[in-house]
């Protein structure tokens, strides 16, 4: 744990591996209480969520779902939840954000954690077909899920965002705090500085450099883009953010697009829609008051920003 | 309702007016319009809900096996909506500035 004082007030700093990437935590005002509970928190949190989550674990409750496909598998109810609000995401960015991509991730050697994906000698001849959402049934009253023969979910592109939501509110009484999950972050409350949070958004060329900062009072900021899960298959760069339409890899020259949302998944949900979209506005339609504005850096380094959509 | 009476009196128009039938054209952005208002509100309340009934889950989750209570609080939120939020350059001036001047930062995922 790092403690710093910025200004009159002091920041906890903790981080830790987890979901394949690094787990960051900030607290605001750590001189007044000790955070030790707090990262003990994070960590019993992040570790339930592989083990309900993760799709490289056999004996997650994601990979048993996926195992059931056909029949009713009854659901914790974190899983229903995740699945109901990743089907809701789906609706509201009219298909771009969609869980039943994983075929096409496994065609293209996203078939274990990205640290240990290697380089293929040869691509997948063809794509493979990603059947969408219909016929998966949420039924409430029994808390099942039912996924039809041939569907199976990844759930990798919320379930980041949903820890840091998660999280923060159960730390909502600190004062100020965020809870970044691989750099999909919640704040609340006051940053160091007293004037909400400083978020600086990765340059997509220099992991060490900021293209862009906002200063966000309180909600969620998710980055999507190529720049870090990308590799190789033969003679080409292949990346995890899968066009539904096709089965490939999407996001026509576009490199990287942040969005600021109500909450982390939101964001999370939102970013993907609008890379896949080609950084198209329209893409965000289905969020309308829930998310904005959004960065889009294009492949050339052109940087434009998407107001916020009120309406 | 409101769609199937939008394209009656637009088909009677263009009725009233030969050769200006490409206002029947109207008809089909009149619908979609609206079918798309009703699919953006739908969505956004399925989102609004669905999220709702996750973080109040782990609200009462939490709850029965507190890690440490201290750290908890249940039922209760210090997150506040978000205000108006405008992205600012950072790299017109040096083509870039280091990551330590944000307080915390966003990345790629």
């Amino acid at each position: 744990m790092n403690t710093a004082t910025a200004g009159a007030r002091s920041v906890a700093r903790h981080s830790f591996p987890s979901m394949g990437s690094t787990i960051e935590i900030a607290l605001i005002d750590a001189n007044e209480r000790d955070p030790a509970g707090a990262w003990r928190l994070a960590e019993t949190l992040a570790d339930e969520w592989e083990q309900t989550f993760s799709r490289f674990r056999k004996d997650s409750e994601l990979s048993k779902l996926n195992a059931a496909a056909g029949q009713p598998i009854h659901a914790s109810r974190r899983l229903y939840d995740a699945v109901d609000l990743a089907l809701a995401g789906c609706k509201a960015s009219r298909g771009l954000f969609d869980p039943t991509v994983l075929p096409a991730l496994l065609a293209l050697g996203y078939d274990r954690d990205f640290s240990q994906i290697d380089s293929a000698p040869s691509l997948a001849t063809l794509p493979a077909a990603v059947p969408g959402i219909n016929g998966i049934v949420l039924d409430p009253a029994t808390r099942t899920i039912s996924l039809p023969h041939g569907v199976t979910l990844d759930l990798g592109g919320i379930v980041k965002g949903l820890y840091a939501d998660v999280l923060a509110e159960m730390l909502a009484d600190w004062s100020g705090g965020c809870v970044s999950a691989g750099g999909d972050l919640r704040v609340w409350g006051d940053g160091p500085s007293g004037h909400g949070w400083l978020v600086g958004v990765e340059h997509p060329a220099d992991a060490n450099i900021d293209i862009a900062e906002a200063r966000v009072y309180g909600g969620g900021v998710a980055t999507s883009g190529t720049n870090r899960r990308n590799w190789r298959r033969g003679n080409r760069e292949v990346h995890h953010l899968i066009d539904p339409r096709t089965g490939q890899p999407g996001g026509r020259n576009v490199w990287s697009v942040t969005v600021v949302g109500e909450t982390a998944s939101l964001a999370e949900v939102a970013a993907t829609a609008l890379f896949l979209a080609g950084g198209d506005l329209e893409a965000l339609d289905g969020f309308v008051g829930l998310v904005g504005p959004a960065l889009v850096v294009e492949m050339d380094g052109t940087v434009r920003t998407v107001e916020r959509r009120e309406h | 309702m409101a769609t199937t009476m939008n394209t009656k009196r637009i088909t009677t128009m263009t009725n009233r007016n030969p050769g200006k039938g490409r206002r029947v054209l109207l008809v089909e952005p009149v619908s979609r319009d609206a079918q798309r208002k009703n699919d953006r509100r739908l969505a956004r309340l399925l989102i609004v809900s669905a999220l709702a009934g996750f973080t109040g889950f782990f609200g009462l989750t939490v709850a029965a096996t507190p890690p440490d209570s201290t750290a908890v609080t249940v039922g209760q939120s210090a997150i506040t909506r978000s205000a108006p939020t405008t992205f600012r350059r950072t790299d017109d001036d040096d083509g870039g500035r280091t990551s330590g001047s944000s307080e915390v930062r966003t990345k790629t995922s």
